[in-house]
């Protein structure tokens, strides 16, 4: 089964979800959808639940980094094994203390891919049922992949060094 | 009610890993046991984190080509050909295809050689010896196969933008006639030794049962998922490289325990087989290499996602370009670390001796994981 075009199913999300929907952008590539930060939980839970877009699999979630702009990007990236077809959605929210809605009650992979956010980016998510770090050590200070982000003065294990 | 005769028990934490051999690489396990039955385990990753993400955003695009290979050192050649595919979608270059051809050649060879891998490790994991010598007996076949072209045997630096590094060399053909040849008999003799084996069979069947829905919902892919009895093989539903023109049938199975999933490998390595045997005789004539494709290119800004089906699944790339020569983000989306993260519901309630084969069927690879 075919599924249905970038638009349509953009013009479904603004039918039915449209306080959500910010931005709807056929991009040079990769179509996507930006929605507000503080509805990413509604839209997820509609993408899956609705019985014609059906986008059961969450691929991975991320960020991208915008200094100049002031921002954090959340990118969800959806596919539907249904249709085969997949779907980005996009949701802005502060470089610092950027918190939005925990999915990892509708998608329970998300659960670990939360957790890589919060640990690389700084994003929080409210209602995530352990949102701790995963990928670098315990009491690692600040989070990598931001832009400005430097590792000069940072000792892995202070109190286990030589000398000390 | 606890009596004089009842055997009190009260639960204890043990702690599995990082160093523990079962664990493929270093993975940990913190497991709050009651008696022999896991009452929760908290799963701990990250101790192979080297930042790939992080380095590949501070170097040029060919800078990171052979860092690539490094994030599944079992399956470089599919890390490399995501990484040369979503450059090429960039600079919109149509690879040669010959070299598509000896691209998918050398990925399935790098599938055969990950699943050897998986299938001498997880018979070592429940204790049998034999499966481990022969599963790298038949890897070196594959390895010698991706030296004499690559150079490397394991981090090949074999993909371009635009095409391959290099022809095959003479001494190829005969190598891989021969490696056609006997590899089938070789597999019937994984399958001899295992598929019936009664001890094998107790481990593993009806163990770490994961229905098609749940697996759907942890976001599983590859073997993992399509033993759940989900029909999706990114080389059918999606063909990139030279699948489309090769045509593939995915091997899907019903039961989704350890078993299955042991089983999906065993006949993937199979259909890998007669892919690589369709490749060499199809192998059109032709440059392995595009011409005129610049080693340093300058990407237009936008994004990108590509997907590769590696032999642990849905091997994913989203790059963003802002028009410089490096990347701007570079997402891995890896398919362990998805797979991985069921563990802790799978292992609720099994027995302490079920761990083992149910983290070994997984066939995660913790650099995959770790990034």
């Amino acid at each position: 089964m075919a599924g249905l075009p970038f638009d349509q199913i953009a013009a479904k999300m603004k039918d039915t979800i449209g306080d959500a929907v910010v931005e709807v952008n056929e991009g040079d590539r990769v179509p996507f959808v930006r929605v507000e930060a503080d509805a990413v939980a509604r839209v997820a839970r509609f993408l899956r639940d609705d019985g014609e877009l059906a986008f059961d699999f969450l691929m991975y979630i991320t960020a991208v980094d915008f200094p100049d702009e002031d921002k954090l990007t959340l990118v969800y990236h959806y596919f539907s094994y249904q249709n085969q077809q997949s779907l980005m959605v996009k949701a802005d929210v502060p470089r610092r203390g950027g918190t939005a809605r925990s999915i990892a009650h509708i998608y329970a992979a998300a659960e670990w891919l939360e957790r890589e956010v919060y640990d690389l980016f700084g994003v929080t998510f409210d209602g995530h049922p352990n949102l701790k770090r995963i990928l670098t050590p315990e009491g690692f200070r600040g989070h990598p992949l931001l832009k400005d982000f430097k590792n000069d003065d940072y000792v892995p294990f202070p109190d286990k060094m030589p000398g000390k | 009610m606890a009596t004089d005769t009842a055997i009190r028990t009260e639960e204890f934490q043990v702690n599995m890993g990082p160093q523990h051999p079962s664990t493929h690489g270093v993975f940990r396990m913190v497991l709050t046991m009651d008696g022999e039955s896991v009452v929760d385990c908290e799963p701990h990753v990250g101790f192979l984190h080297r930042s790939m993400e992080k380095m590949a955003e501070n170097r040029l695009y060919i800078q990171f080509l052979p860092m690539a290979d490094r994030i599944d050192y079992l399956s470089s050649m599919f890390c490399a050909v995501a990484h040369c595919e979503a450059v090429e979608q960039f600079m919109e270059i149509e690879v040669p295809p010959r070299a598509k051809y000896l691209r998918t050649m050398f990925m399935e060879l790098n599938r055969i050689a990950s699943h050897c891998i998986f299938f001498g490790v997880f018979a070592l994991d429940l204790g049998a010896v034999t499966p481990f010598l022969y599963g790298f007996r038949e890897r070196e076949l594959t390895m010698d196969l991706l030296e004499m072209t690559s150079g490397q045997r394991m981090t090949f630096n074999y993909v371009r933008f635009g095409g391959v590094a290099a022809d095959l060399p003479d001494s190829f053909f005969p190598a891989v006639e021969k490696f056609l040849r006997v590899f089938p008999d070789r597999v019937t003799d994984y399958e001899r030794i295992l598929n019936e084996n009664e001890i094998f069979l107790a481990r593993t069947k009806g163990v770490g049962v994961v229905d098609a829905a749940r697996a759907v919902n942890y976001g599983w892919s590859g073997p993992n998922l399509r033993s759940s009895g989900v029909d999706f093989d990114l080389r059918q539903n999606m063909p990139y490289e030279a699948y489309g023109e090769l045509g593939y049938k995915p091997v899907v199975l019903p039961n989704g325990d350890c078993y299955d999933r042991y089983l999906a490998r065993i006949l993937e390595m199979r259909a890998s087989h007669s892919l690589i045997k369709k490749c060499v005789e199809g192998l059109p004539e032709g440059p392995t290499q595009k011409e005129k494709v610049s080693k340093f290119p300058k990407m237009p800004a936008g994004e990108v996602y590509v997907r590769v089906e590696s032999p642990r699944g849905d091997y994913g790339l989203y790059l963003v370009s802002d028009g410089t020569g490096k990347p701007y983000r570079y997402k891995l989306r890896t398919p362990s670390f998805n797979n991985l993260s069921m563990i802790r519901e799978m292992l609720r309630g099994v027995y302490l001796a079920d761990i083992v084969p149910i983290f070994g069927s997984l066939d995660v690879i913790l650099p995959d994981v770790d990034r």
